[in-house]
């Protein structure tokens, strides 16, 4: 679905971005954001950076105070305490609030607000004004989302799909500093959810604008993020490329919002850590006998069919490329275990259970990465 | 601001800071909704006026205000209120369940055909119906009439009190309830009904134990509105006789017992309210639960068979009363009014045969004058009422919403009586003015216009307006060119609404209207009440065509949208 496209059109449609020039350069910054509703702390000292032409994810279970961030960003709340930049000006702090109108932010809705009584045109063309260069730039904008000459059309002859892309280029039209979304693929199916990711993240990235997108889907965020923030009832759990949030979360929280998660009990002995599959090597500070919980990927946990095996299959789960068991441990745990092979281990076999020696597994102490 | 905080001047920096900022951007907050308040509170000072300046006054009769309040003529008022609120209720629920159900869920033949023919008495005023029932139905009116000539009956049984005032009530405010309910059933989803009949009930079981529950809340809705219209009805009650609240209130008016009057009004507003609290408990927190979305369905319909014929009997049959017989009636006095006059002409004066419909001329132009704008002043002064209730939602927009739907416990005769003291005693320049007839109408119509802006409102999503604000427009611009325009088929339903009941008001327009300010509803009513059948019959007819015009153009031009 990604359409290739010679030499990035969308760093001359979208001007004005620094990205390429500067790109150690900070387009929003959150300082100790925080809001309440009521006696209710929603956001609880967010603070973070994204610097120009990256995406930022914000990710986290339905509550977190994910979309009420968005929300401060783009002025449509009032913060209580902390402050927020963008492009280098202070938009919001304590006792300032720079209305919504004047903070150049670019914002795609949930359920994409595009205006009913206004033609794709007139939408795309409403922060611009009445002039030719305004129909040349919507034509631009038009062509660049991938609906060229749809400038007549109504919003209720479009498909959910298509007002997604009216909604990007209505957004990315006033040239905005920072571009946000709130679960913009959500109220899509699936099928055309997977293009759209793919190909909102190419169109942004041709653009070089700064992103800041919220989700609940953590494969979402995973796909869509240069950057990921995890957020856990307002509080930041964790900033940083979604490679150090899958391979190096630094929470159990973390670790278990992110991808297919099990948790095997150990307890610290010198040197290492002593499981109900054996000693596992690991250095650690931990005085003996503190508990510790390694996390599990299903594709670290192999399975050896062996009647004298510790686990046992409790079942399987086939999902075309591979089949997920589901072992019990000894210790009465259930751990997860993808194998790409065909079917060789039937219910209520023994095996034997491996985990990946060459793989740093998390490990966490009371919840906190060792 | 806090002590500590001046002190240690944090706060004059962030002050500061924002003073600075607001050389270039306004504080959003303080610049869209301080007029929105202002004019929300003066909206709710008129309203307020009203019930206070009676309590007021009832305090300051003191011995005299009780004298009524424990009176008989206040306790047979109130027990013919209720008798009569009660009754139409059931009628008109008995009437509209079957009616909505037919026209929703069967193989009716022409059943939108019939859908509009049932909803129009609405339109029609209560005193136009009853005139029409008097002239037929009296003991010696037009059918005891031809009764005489084929039978020799010389006197019917008498029309007057309860059995009219029950009759025409009940064929004005079914529409009421049978629209509310053929919403519900519209909307209702219909794999509620199948699941029932796949769990092994019988359609009749299925419709008794999943469908009926399912509309308890269109029922309750639309028996509000039928109780609240008997409970403020003056028209009907007032020619057929029946010493409902609002005629003994009249009465005592006409009579110079303003004190009186006032007590009277009172006891009225508060049975109107013991309605509403009565509804507004019982509906108590449970909204109804939205079904899912879906892909709309087409509606299984249930094959009445041979049950068409009695089906189309029923509907006939109220078709036939609520409609056409008023109509045919209309059509007959019309006929004999313009041979009378004629007649009249030759022995008196020489005028034409239209002289009679000329001279309405004048009252069909005020009444058009002052009902555009009661319309036009009812939903702007409502739109910072329903903007505040929606987008502001907060302690402070709320009680003023709330304030604005109290208002429909004020019949217009109460608010009319409320007016007319205040004018008297403290605002002597508006007495008898058109501006005062506009106050009167625009507190007895608010609650209507408050609630059709709303939905309106409610339509629009607010992230249609945060994408506006979003692409660097200013609030007001953003209210202008996306939110007006989405709610304006809403605003003008609201106007036509408003436009149609001034048309018809009665109370209101004849104790407020200025000296002389003839309208169509005026002259109506003072020839009906005179038993001037005949001349009555020319401005009625101009009036029911006046008066829905609005609503008809609206209908079509919706019709031709969808």
């Amino acid at each position: 679905m990604v359409r290739t496209v010679e030499r990035s059109p969308g760093s001359q449609v979208i001007a004005g971005q620094e990205s390429s020039d500067r790109p150690d350069r900070i387009a929003l910054r959150c300082r100790q954001v925080t809001k309440s509703f009521g006696d209710q702390t929603t956001v609880d000292g967010l603070t973070f950076n994204i610097s120009a032409g990256d995406i930022l994810v914000l990710v986290g279970p339905s509550g977190c105070g994910k979309t009420t961030t968005l929300r401060l960003i783009a002025g449509f709340e009032r913060l209580d305490k902390g402050s927020i930049e963008i492009a280098g000006q202070v938009v919001a702090q304590e006792g300032l609030h720079l209305p919504p109108e004047k903070r150049r932010v670019g914002m795609v809705f949930q359920d994409y607000a595009v205006f009913p009584h206004l033609s794709v045109g007139g939408n795309v063309g409403f922060a611009l004004g009445k002039s030719e260069a305004t129909r040349q730039r919507v034509t631009e904008l038009l062509a660049f989302v991938g609906l060229p000459g749809q400038q007549n059309r109504m919003p209720h002859e479009l498909s959910g799909g298509e007002q997604q892309r009216v909604s990007l280029a209505r957004a990315l039209s006033m040239e905005p500093a920072v571009l946000l979304l709130d679960e913009p693929f959500s109220n899509l199916d699936a099928a055309l959810r997977a293009g759209m990711r793919a190909e909102v993240r190419a169109l942004l990235k041709q653009s070089g604008i700064t992103a800041v997108f919220v989700t609940h889907d953590q494969d979402e965020a995973l796909l869509l993020g240069d950057t990921i923030a995890v957020i856990r009832a307002g509080r930041l759990e964790q900033i940083d490329t979604p490679e150090a949030i899958y391979h190096r979360p630094r929470s159990r929280f973390v670790a278990e919002f992110i991808g297919q998660t099990d948790f095997l009990p150990a307890t610290a002995v010198s040197g290492g850590l002593e499981t109900s599959l054996g000693f596992m090597a690991r250095d650690h500070t931990l005085p003996n006998g503190a508990a510790v919980d390694i996390a599990l990927r299903p594709e670290h946990v192999r399975l050896q069919p062996d009647h004298n095996g510790l686990g046992r299959v409790l079942s399987r789960q086939f999902s075309g490329m591979s089949y997920i068991y589901y072992v019990a441990l000894p210790d009465g745990s259930v751990v997860r275990s993808r194998q790409v092979y065909p079917a060789q281990i039937a219910e209520d076999a023994m095996v034997n259970v491996d985990l990946d020696g060459d793989y740093d597994l998390p490990c966490f102490h009371h919840g906190i990465a060792l | 601001m806090t002590i500590s905080e001046l002190v240690n001047g944090q706060a004059w920096g962030a002050r500061w800071a924002q003073r600075r900022q607001a050389a270039g951007s306004r504080s959003f907050r303080f610049s869209s909704s301080l007029p929105l308040f202002a004019i929300a509170w003066v909206v709710a000072i008129l309203v307020l006026i009203v019930p206070g300046y009676l309590v007021l006054r009832a305090i300051g009769a003191g011995q005299e205000t009780l004298a009524t309040f424990l009176s008989p003529r206040v306790w047979s008022a109130l027990g013919n209120t209720a008798l009569l609120a009660v009754t139409v209720v059931a009628s008109t629920m008995a009437l509209a369940i079957p009616l909505a159900w037919l026209t929703t869920s069967t193989d009716l033949p022409l059943r939108r055909f019939w859908t509009v023919l049932l909803t129009m008495p609405h339109v029609v005023p209560s005193y136009v119906v009853a005139y029409l029932y008097v002239s037929l139905l009296s003991p010696r009116g037009l059918l005891q009439g031809v009764l005489e000539s084929l039978f020799g009956i010389e006197r019917l049984p008498p029309i007057y009190g309860f059995p009219g005032a029950w009759l025409v009530l009940t064929l004005i405010a079914y529409p009421f309830t049978f629209l509310t309910v053929r919403a519900a059933l519209l909307r209702m989803d219909p794999s509620l009904v199948e699941a029932a009949r796949s769990l092994g009930q019988t359609p009749s079981q299925a419709f008794r134990r999943v469908t009926l529950p399912y509309l308890r809340p269109a029922l309750a809705a639309g028996s509000l509105l039928v109780a609240l219209y008997c409970l403020r009805d003056f028209g009907a009650v007032s020619l057929l006789q029946f010493g409902t609240f609002t005629r003994v209130i009249y009465n005592r008016y006409q009579a110079y017992r303003l004190e009186e009057a006032a007590a009277m009004a009172l006891v009225l507003v508060a049975a109107v309210g013991v309605v509403l609290f009565l509804d507004f408990r019982n509906r108590g927190s449970g909204h109804y639960a939205r079904l899912s979305a879906g892909c709309a369905r087409i509606r299984p319909q249930t094959r009445l068979g041979a049950w068409k014929i009695p089906a189309l009997v029923l509907i006939g049959f109220v078709v036939l009363a609520a409609l056409i017989i008023p109509a045919g009636g209309l059509a007959y006095w019309f006929w004999r009014g313009l041979n009378q006059d004629w007649a009249v002409r030759d022995l008196s004066q020489a005028q034409s045969n239209l002289s009679p419909l000329i001279s309405l001329i004048r009252p069909a132009w005020n009444s058009l004058v002052a009902s555009m704008a009661a319309a036009g002043l009812t939903i702007a002064l409502a739109l910072p009422v329903a903007v505040l209730a929606v987008r502001k939602p907060g302690r402070v927009s709320h009680f003023l919403e709330r304030l604005t739907y109290t208002s429909a416990a004020l019949p217009g005769i109460v608010v009319a009586l409320a007016y007319v003291f205040i004018g008297i005693n403290y605002a002597r320049p508006l007495y008898q003015t058109l501006p005062m007839l506009l106050i009167g109408y625009v507190v007895l119509f608010l609650p209507q216009a408050v609630t059709s802006e709303r939905s309106a409102l409610l339509q629009v999503s607010p992230s249609l307006e945060e994408a506006g604000r979003s692409l660097g427009k200013r609030p007001g611009h953003v209210f202008r060119r996306i939110t007006l325009p989405l709610v304006r088929p809403g605003l003008s339903a609201a106007g036509a609404m408003v436009f149609l009941m001034a048309m018809k008001e009665l109370p209101v327009t004849l104790i407020l209207s200025p000296i002389g300010f003839n309208t169509l509803a005026v002259q109506v009513w003072t020839n009906i009440s005179e038993a001037f059948f005949a001349r009555a019959a020319a401005p009625t007819l101009l009036l029911l065509m006046l008066s829905s015009l609005p609503l008809a153009l609206l209908t079509l031009r919706d019709g031709k949208d969808s």
